[in-house]
């Protein structure tokens, strides 16, 4: 099944002058699908902000490098990939989301990074409902697709979410982030150097099945019920035992490579497209081009058509480029003698497979059968469309004016299924493994690795985008979700550096979905741009609709990458002792648009709070120096729920058994201008902070004097209650309603 | 002592485990299973680290169980070497019938069977020592009761033994030398954490004691005293008592 519009075709005729072979045809299909070619999205997407002084590497490669600092006068960066595997998870929820991770781990080992972190944002149909089995069954699986992969690999998850919503009945998103961590100056690129003329290319990994044939061109249409069937076929097959064995003789293999003087080796990701998308991008990124020989790809089977060969986008394979004679045999002795690949996966192997060619044109044989013969660039330079962009749907409205029972919503909102505690599903991830971890997640708004042995730099990360909030206004979402990012980051005490955005969308041939696309980028950049952070990394999904025709909710997920400078400056979010001071950093407001509050009381209606991320970059700023300087025991950001959902999480801490209390005054006292039940219960961003009794009053009479919106609103008891104003909760109760609600799906 | 840390295709902790017999003052070097057996001449002690040895296919550890490195480990073990298994090293360890050793060689008595949970489960698992210290060679110097930190990650760490011969021999030898402190999370028999074999000098221990092994890596209550203290926060703490302990046999 090609993807390919007519039109297409007949621009592929042109450009060749001649009609296509079946193998070229293939190759446009992939190559000039949404998911390869951005063909909607590019143009957008120049919008966004990609330079910075935190830099090493940006867009362009298998994944971005951002500067994480110095360590015993070495300088070291961190890789950051952002992908998504959408479709293939709502089909094949299990293998969906194992590819997904196999595929961004690659990414991350191409850059001659050690993967240190995986991150996995999903968006679920509403699988706490009756009636909703399959909804059900893809939340499970995918959950179990991450774990299998990720834990067997030996990457410790690092965090993520998930929101459930009746716009992902059909059609899951299921985004991942990998990290990496790479000496600034072994960085190795998706490209081959200047004076590659006749440099090997080298396939390592699995052998060539026909798993994931079409791969990319499936994941850019729109999910056909009656088509699922047969596209499970396009969904690639994980083997994360072999993926650990080839992540192990990939980090033998840097080094030596290095010791020959081979510094800089091409190295590239075999994703969409597979051996004839990742060569030719390899080679064209450094002006040349290539002869490749189909024969010579190691194969399942002896019978594999030309095209399955060239653009089958079966999982675990990697493409390098080096120098004939040692560097060459330096390889395939790693890979096929020593690491023993044929042994660890049937017909798996490392095979030289082709030459580098100066004169930039790309050929394929085929049992001596020249089957593609073009410039490479016409591979490889995609296709663009000026997409018509409609107007994005509004849907806030005024606000409602609600008064609620504190006493009876508190228990609601923290048993939200959007609220309610993670640790049931991510205690099916390993946290832990590669003992880099000091704040697993779960634990803290964001989590926190110390990567390097024997360093107290660490790296801090968080990943947000609310589906609530996409639905009513996409470009403001976008910015509540890069604000509430880089918040996470300064909660656990780290400093954001750097950004990274995979866009879930709908159909950009429809232009109201496609004005929501836009919308969003606008939004991603306006606030990237106040909070002086780049985007390194990122991807585009579009095609996500209903059965129906309608689109998921609009969906920015934003990654924030943070510095941390030294880990012991760093906290969870649980309240630390009794006798501290808890402080509101951050203005109240009146929107309840989105909140859960009024869904919890079946209110309609409401306006997103506006972010300004002008103010969110001086308070991140104060909350570092808070962390800095000591004043600062814990941190959480304010989000899904609001302040007073914050406020019991930090009383009952990650597992429900912290019991440091809290006393709150009333809210009449510290935002009189702003009703009730929205001071405490709207999701306008900000912090709430434990900071030391002793420093609580000259810091917040400075941060004032500063002009923040910083205000003392009670203290840490010994007692395990949570008060507020007249209301008093004991924290056991509310501990079983936050702790139980996913103990159904995943306990 | 040099201690041979043993890395399985599939196998994911290894580089932590070295770090934390080396911090705590042994000489540990990784050996590859593709080295072969004779790779493992003149190391004195064996660490089988975590992860998923060949895949884990079969059973967990079975598999590693019967490579050809692991049976010169048990040559070694039933001549006395200090042996630790730890989670995947534990399964294996288990699986070749070393540990708890209760009937013959090459019999497994006992089994890491999947968690009662039926899935995988990462969780912090304080455990309890439960035999007298020096009924095992890595546990003498702990005090009787001790608390010793770790954190489990498994999908099959439910202990369960052969029979009832074997679970009465396991507590009338006292081989049972950790118990879970808290929740029985993975259903375990006896609650149990770790084995030894009868000889003392092998532990087959589910949870990882080398993942909270460093100051960092404890809950936040054990490190709120040294916030702002870089060093205090890299230094060898909690679950590294294990391993400081076993400095005293590997750094010797």
């Amino acid at each position: 099944m090609l993807a390919l519009s007519s039109s297409e075709l007949d621009r592929i005729s042109e450009l060749l002058g001649r009609e296509p072979s079946l193998v070229e045809l293939y190759a446009f299909d992939a190559g000039w699908s949404e998911h390869c070619s951005y063909k909607s999205s590019r143009a957008h997407l120049r919008k966004l902000p990609v330079e910075g002084a935190t830099v090493l590497l940006g867009v362009g490669e298998d994944a971005g490098i951002l500067d994480l600092g110095e360590a015993d006068g070495v300088r070291y960066g961190v890789v950051v990939a952002h992908e998504s595997h959408n479709h293939p998870s709502q089909v094949v929820p299990f293998e969906g989301a194992a590819t997904g991770i196999g595929g961004i781990v690659r990414d991350v080992l191409c850059m001659g990074g050690t993967l240190i972190g995986l991150l996995d944002p999903l968006r679920f149909g509403r699988a706490d409902l009756a009636g909703h089995a399959h909804q059900r069954y893809v939340a499970q699986s995918v959950v179990d697709g991450v774990g299998g992969y990720g834990n067997a690999i030996g990457v410790p998850n690092l965090g993520g979410d998930v929101y459930w919503d009746e716009s992902f009945d059909d059609n899951c998103l299921v985004n991942v982030v990998a990290l990496g961590l790479v000496r600034a100056d072994q960085v190795v690129h998706s490209r081959v150097p200047a004076g590659a003329d006749g440099w090997n290319l080298v396939l390592v990994g699995k052998a060539t099945d026909a798993s994931g044939f079409g791969g990319a061109a499936f994941s850019s249409l729109a999910l056909d019920e009656e088509q699922a069937e047969a596209n499970k076929g396009a969904v690639q097959v994980p083997d994360p035992f072999l993926k650990s064995v080839l992540m192990r003789a990939t980090y033998r293999a840097l080094p030596l490579l290095r010791a020959l003087g081979v510094r800089e080796p091409g190295f590239k990701d075999l994703g969409a497209g597979g051996v004839l998308g990742c060569s030719s991008e390899l080679v064209a990124a450094g002006g040349m081009g290539a002869e490749i020989d189909l024969d010579a790809v190691h194969v399942s089977a002896a019978d594999l058509p030309a095209e399955v060969i060239a653009v089958g986008e079966t999982q675990e394979r990697m493409l390098w480029a080096v120098p004939p004679g040692e560097p060459t045999e330096l390889l395939l002795r790693i890979y096929n003698e020593e690491f023993g690949l044929p042994h660890v996966s049937r017909g798996a192997r490392a095979s030289v497979i082709g030459r580098v060619r100066s004169e930039p044109r790309y050929t394929m044989l085929h049992r001596g059968t020249v089957v593609v013969d073009v410039p490479v660039q016409v591979l490889t330079s995609g296709i663009r469309y000026e997409r018509e962009v409609g107007g994005a749907p509004h849907r806030e409205s005024e606000d409602p004016r609600l008064c609620v029972d504190l006493a009876a919503v508190l228990p609601l909102v923290l048993a939200h299924r959007d609220v309610c505690s993670r640790e049931p599903l991510i205690r099916r991830y390993d946290r832990m493994v590669r003992g880099t971890t000091v704040i697993p997640a779960g634990h803290g708004d964001a989590g926190v690795i110390a990567p390097i042995p024997g360093s107290a730099l660490g790296v801090a990360v968080s990943v947000d985008g609310n589906p609530r909030y996409g639905k009513l206004n996409a470009r403001v979402a976008a910015e509540l979700a890069v604000c509430e990012s880089a918040r996470n980051v300064a909660a656990v005490g780290g400093e954001p550096i750097g950004l990274t955005d995979c866009l879930n969308f709908g159909n950009p041939t429809k232009p109201a979905q496609m004005g929501e696309l836009v919308e969003a980028i606008e939004g991603l950049g306006a606030a990237a741009r106040a909070l002086g952070l780049p985007y390194v990394s990122g991807n585009v999904s579009l095609y996500n609709e209903s059965s129906a025709g309608s689109s998921v909710a609009p969906s920015p997920i934003i990654a924030c990458i943070g510095r941390v400078a030294d880990i012991s400056c760093t906290a969870g979010f649980a309240f630390k002792r009794p006798g501290s001071a808890v402080v509101l950093l951050g203005a109240r407001s009146a929107a309840l648009g989105g909140s859960v509050v009024a869904e919890v009381v079946h209110a309609a209606g409401g306006s997103l709070p506006r972010p300004s991320p002008e103010v969110v970059r001086t308070e991140i700023e104060a909350v570092r120096r808070g962390f800095a300087d000591g004043s600062i025991l814990s941190a959480h950001d304010i989000s899904d729920g609001g302040l007073l959902a914050c406020v019991a999480e930090m009383a009952m801490g990650p597992n429900g058994e912290n019991g440091v209390g809290a006393r709150l005054s009333s809210a009449g006292d510290f935002a009189p201008s702003v009703p009730e039940s929205a001071a405490w219960f709207g999701e306008a961003g900000g912090f709430v902070l434990e900071l030391s009794a002793a420093a609580a009053e000259g810091v917040v009479g400075r941060w004032r004097g500063e002009g923040l919106d910083a205000v003392r609103i009670g203290s840490t008891v010994a007692e395990p209650i949570l008060s507020a104003g007249a209301v008093t909760f004991a924290l056991a109760e509310l501990s079983k309603a936050w702790l139980t609600p996913l103990r159904d799906l995943y306990a | 002592m040099k201690t041979a840390i043993i890395v399985f295709p599939g196998s994911n902790s290894e580089e932590e485990t070295l770090r934390a017999v080396n911090e705590a003052g042994g000489a540990g070097r990784l050996v590859w299973w593709f080295e072969g057996p004779q790779a493992l001449r003149g190391f004195d002690a064996f660490i089988l680290p975590g992860g998923f040895a060949y895949e884990d296919r079969i059973r967990a550890g079975a598999v590693a169980a019967r490579d050809p490195i692991v049976a010169a480990v048990i040559d070694a073990a039933t001549h006395g070497a200090p042996t630790l298994g730890i989670c995947n090293g534990a399964q294996v360890l288990v699986e070749t019938g070393l540990v708890p050793g209760t009937g013959p060689v090459g019999r497994p008595q006992a089994a890491l069977a999947p968690n009662a949970a039926g899935h995988f489960i990462d969780t912090y698992a304080e455990m309890v020592l439960s035999a007298p210290p020096e009924r095992c060679i890595f546990t003498r110097h702990l005090e009787p009761g001790a608390r010793v930190p770790a954190w489990a990650s498994h999908g099959e760490g439910r202990y369960a033994f052969r029979d009832d011969q074997t679970r009465r021999a396991v507590q009338e030898q006292q081989l049972l030398v950790f118990r879970y402190a808290g929740e029985n999370f993975n259903g375990a028999e006896l609650n149990c954490a770790a084995l030894t074999n009868p000889a003392g000098n092998a532990l087959a221990i589910m949870p990882h004691p080398e993942r909270v092994g460093w100051r960092y890596q404890q809950p936040q209550r054990a490190k709120l005293d040294v916030r702002g203290d870089r060093e205090a926060y890299l230094r060898p703490y909690g679950g590294n008592r294990l391993f400081a302990l076993f400095a005293q046999v590997f750094a010797r």
